[in-house]
């Protein structure tokens, strides 16, 4: 219902935008904030507060009934669209909205962090990262683990992740995965694949795009929040990653990537504290030469985080070693939720592209 | 949202609630290491490289998760009030007005 009838837009610091998009939030929708009376609160999605918010096109909310909210989310979206459609035609199409848009002025915004808005490099391989915490079973299997939602929330006390003997089972949840995108440059990606690749040779990825994986691909979301830069570029104690050919032919070429790496940061503020990851890097990567594209690039990233974490009052429980788990793949081309710069970039700046 | 913006719908601030908590926190943690749990270290290693298949497909969203990446997301306010006003429909706005680092795109 959602992709028929209404007309998604998300704001975010690192997306596409146009000029003058802020003058639009700020002075025909008074600000991206949801009036109450025309917000759905989203409470299924973790970390955060998430809320749909319901616009015509000339900036007045459309509101509906707060009784509502116990309602499915099919009824209240039904709810909205019936309100929508008793408002004014000057609400609903208003001529000034309608006049034609440049969209070749339509450019990645420069948002928050350091990040200035730099057009991405051209050429750049873009996968998809997500993340998630694991839970480890006693047999040494491995499954996502739950979070308090509440806890998470709030930071009422105890540990964020099950198991903790202050924390109840109730209101914990499964959370979704974390999503950022991962770039490698063309010059990067293209040393993967030389021509005369052949099998059995052994390709060092370079330092440059493995100090971006360990990082900026390897951050900790759930422990430090977008606001704490958590890795700096010395974190790394060692750090090894290749990629090996285990099939090579005029049509293309099938690597198989390793590697093993050692983080560890000391941290000056607020207060000194130490986070520490130490991963290991496996991948399967195809290159496909009659496309003259990468057709998998799956890449997992397993290993221990020991550190600080979002959620507040982990003081007895932060030198636990967590399992922590990255998993990488292509992106999709064309689609907006992958049209998005890596968080690292933008919290990075030009630390993001730096090889040393 | 970003945490520079965060606002919740009451007109709450999000830094003003969570940040003092967190900094407090921040301030009073202290850091012990832990010994590696005996043989973790070289399970994951094991796992890393037996179970690849298995727990890179773990990690990735399940069927049902992550569903509004599916939606054709609009990221200018702009181009989208345009659509809204020549298709005639209601616009659909993704707030995220917590702390911000997973809203629907991704992270911000």
């Amino acid at each position: 219902m959602l992709k028929r009838e209404f007309v998604p837009v998300v704001f975010n610091t690192v997306n596409k935008s146009l000029p003058g998009d802020s003058g639009v939030w700020t002075n025909v929708f008074r600000s991206w904030v949801c009036k109450p009376r025309a917000a759905l609160p989203l409470e299924s999605r973790l970390p955060g507060t998430k809320t749909m918010c319901f616009f015509a096109a000339s900036g007045r909310p459309i509101e509906i009934d707060a009784a509502s909210r116990s309602e499915t989310l099919e009824q209240r979206l039904s709810k909205v669209v019936d309100v929508f459609e008793k408002m004014p035609e000057t609400d609903r199409k208003p001529v000034g909205a309608k006049k034609r848009l440049d969209l070749s002025q339509l450019k990645y915004a420069s948002g928050g962090g350091r990040y200035r808005g730099e057009e991405p490099p051209p050429g750049r391989l873009v996968l998809r990262a997500y993340n998630r915490i694991l839970t480890r079973e006693a047999n040494g299997d491995l499954h996502p683990a739950k979070i308090n939602r509440t806890q998470f929330l709030l930071g009422e006390g105890g540990a964020c992740v099950e198991g903790h003997p202050k924390f109840k089972a109730e209101r914990s949840a499964q959370p979704e995965p974390i999503k950022d995108m991962f770039w490698l440059t063309e010059v990067e990606w293209k040393t993967l694949v030389p021509a005369d690749a052949k099998k059995g040779d052994v390709i060092a990825v370079p330092r440059s795009a493995s100090r971006r994986l360990f990082l900026w691909g390897c951050h900790n979301w759930w422990a430090a929040e977008t606001l704490i830069r958590l890795w700096k570029p010395d974190a790394i104690k060692q750090g090894d990653l290749t990629a090996t050919v285990v099939e090579a032919s005029p049509a293309g070429v099938t690597l198989k990537l390793a590697g093993d790496f050692d983080m560890a940061n000391d941290m000056s503020k607020p207060k000194t504290y130490r986070a520490a990851y130490k991963g290991q890097v496996s991948g399967v990567v195809h290159y496909d030469r009659s496309k003259a594209k990468f057709t998998r690039f799956d890449m997992l990233v397993l290993g221990e985080f020991q550190g600080v974490w979002y959620c507040r009052s982990n003081l007895d429980w932060g030198p636990k070693r967590v399992p922590l788990a990255f998993a990488f793949q292509l992106a999709e081309q064309g689609s907006p939720a992958d049209d998005v710069v890596p968080i690292g970039l933008n919290k990075g700046g030009k630390l993001y592209w730096l090889s040393e | 949202m970003c945490i520079s913006r965060v606002r919740l719908t009451n007109g709450r601030t999000v830094a003003s609630a969570v940040l003092p908590g967190l900094l407090v926190w921040m301030t009073t943690a202290t850091f012990a290491e832990e010994p590696a749990s005996r043989g973790s270290g070289s399970a994951i290693r094991r796992a890393a490289e037996t179970d690849f298949d298995k727990l890179h497909s773990m990690v990735l969203p399940q069927d049902n998760e992550l569903k509004w990446v599916s939606l054709p997301w609009l990221t200018s306010i702009t181009q989208a009030r345009h659509r809204a006003a020549v298709e005639g429909k209601p616009l659909f706005v993704f707030a995220d007005t917590g702390a911000g680092f997973a809203d629907a795109l991704g992270l911000c």
